[in-house]
């Protein structure tokens, strides 16, 4: 993104952002399990324009074998940003940036699983951003979790994230890239429903401590909306993957409804005889 | 009675029943007495054992671990004198997505007494087995039963494919070198390999052992030799 385009103003004089949202808005979101063959658990989220793939492997065996861990499995997240992924080209070997991420991910991710059930193995959590444009740490935790939930992987509840943050004393919720750079600052944060435990909170910029329970407070109403959403995505994947069941239930139901009519027409020409 | 009924499509998190209704199973965790769901799916309660469990789709637990009998195909890696280890690549006749290994302890291979793992398997075996251990890594395998075992062995010599001859015997048609396999019982089959009867090793017969035997160690000796012995033996 140029310089030049830096909005003038993040809120405009009716209160609305640069995008046309309210300050407690989110951008739309669309999310989706299941969207690759060949992995074990897969997931997409589309928030906005940032759009994010995860695709979880095993739990399988772990190599480097020096890393396994002989009372859990080992979560192995690894975040990667695809170089077409912003407007400048990102350079595609792996930052600084990224493996700090997938580590906070990853420990966002891990109280929330049963690892303990898989000694020695690994789950391999592969997240992949397509297209960023803010939020792509929350939104890789909520593609994450619903992935792990697509594998099969034992888990006390998903992951639902959001992040809140501030422009022009303002408190925003979901940042936009815009609000994101030319900002005040940003909370990204992650809750365990249904205690809403936190397990992500980051903070970049200044806020007071008014400002920063508020955006708890914030975050924490906004991922429980969230989390209807990823309940409302799986659902659906299950209700997909189930329709050739469904059909020949019903099948079977018409066939027996017309079999009930025939029986009926036999009997009535035999009282008719 | 329990908060969802079967048929129920539930999400990980989402509370099912108290643990005095059912007791949790497959895909159910249980925390401070209340049931919940640890994985998405589909809610089948069985009243009879009293348990509740989730299910995919599909109709199974969606971890891609092996589960107790399974039936499972893959290659010997390693053989010590106790137990093998088994790279597996097909779990009930479709590709595993990421190979894992099973382990076959001696204990497991058959019914009849086994003095060595090298016996009955060498490396680079091609083995279908039976998963005994549900979603642990290593995978915990048998061969007892005669559609489990070897289904296609290497010669240790030269390395071409092994011929069935009789029951657990092989030979190697380019070196003649015979081996012992636990073998299933359609060794070779899937390979294009035809049992060769013919070649069975040959079990030297009771008269061959005492006289035949006996004949052929003198025969190096003098014909005098030989005669006289049959003079003693009259």
């Amino acid at each position: 993104m140029s310089p030049d385009d830096k909005p003038d103003n993040l809120i405009n004089a009716e209160g609305l952002r640069v995008d046309g949202r309210r300050p407690d808005e989110l951008r739309p979101v669309e999310m989706k399990v299941g969207v690759l063959k060949q992995a074990d658990g897969s997931a997409s989220i589309r928030q906005g324009n940032t759009y994010i793939l995860a695709a979880v492997y095993g739990p399988r065996e772990l190599h480097p074998r020096h890393l396994t861990l002989n009372d859990r499995a080992y979560l192995r997240v690894v975040y990667r940003m695809a170089t077409f992924s912003v407007p400048d080209r990102k350079r595609p070997a792996p930052s600084r940036r990224e493996r700090e991420i997938s580590m906070v991910i990853a420990n966002a991710l891990e109280p929330a699983l049963f690892l303990e059930e898989f000694p020695r193995a690994v789950v391999d959590v592969f997240i992949q951003v397509i297209q960023a444009d803010g939020g792509t740490r929350c939104a890789s935790i909520n593609a994450a979790s619903l992935a792990l939930a697509d594998a099969g992987i034992p888990m006390r509840t998903l992951v639902p994230s959001v992040a809140v943050g501030k422009a022009q004393g303002t408190l925003l919720l979901d940042l936009g890239d815009a609000e994101d750079k030319y900002g005040e600052g940003d909370i990204p944060l992650a809750t365990l429903p249904p205690q809403d435990d936190i397990t992500l909170l980051q903070q970049d910029g200044h806020f007071t401590k008014e400002e920063l329970l508020e955006a708890i407070e914030m975050g924490v109403t906004a991922c429980k909306y969230m989390h209807e959403l990823q309940k409302e995505a799986l659902k659906q994947a299950y209700a997909k993957r189930r329709p050739a069941d469904d059909a020949e239930v019903d099948d079977e139901d018409d066939d027996d409804y017309e079999d009930d009519l025939e029986t009926d027409l036999g009997e009535s020409d035999l009282e008719e005889e | 009675m329990a908060d969802v009924k079967s048929g129920d499509v539930v999400v990980p998190g989402d509370q099912l029943c108290v643990i005095e209704e059912l007791s949790p199973s497959l895909g159910t965790f249980e925390k401070d007495g209340i049931v919940y769901a640890a994985t998405f799916g589909g809610v089948s309660i069985d009243f009879k054992e009293r348990s509740i469990q989730v299910l995919s789709a599909e109709g199974d637990d969606k971890l891609s671990l092996p589960v107790e009998g399974d039936v499972l195909m893959g290659e010997v890696t390693n053989v010590w004198d106790q137990r093998a280890e088994v790279s597996i690549v097909k779990r009930n006749d479709e590709n595993a997505l990421s190979p894992f290994i099973g382990e076959i302890h001696i204990s497991n291979v058959t019914r009849r007494y086994v003095k060595s793992m090298r016996d009955v398997l060498k490396p680079q075996d091609v083995v279908r087995a039976r998963a005994i251990s549900s979603q642990t890594i290593p995978t915990e395998l048998s061969l007892v039963g005669q559609d489990f075992g070897v289904i296609l062995g290497k010669c240790v010599r030269c390395g071409n494919v092994l011929t069935l001859t009789t029951h657990n015997n092989l030979i190697c048609l380019r070196c003649e070198h015979r081996e012992t396999r636990e073998v299933a019982k359609d060794y070779g089959q899937r390979f294009g390999l035809e049992t060769r009867p013919d070649l069975a090793p040959r079990r030297r017969s009771r008269s061959d052992r005492r006289y035949g035997g006996r004949d052929s160690r003198r025969g190096r000796g003098s014909g005098k030799d030989r005669g006289r012995s049959r003079d003693r033996r009259r």
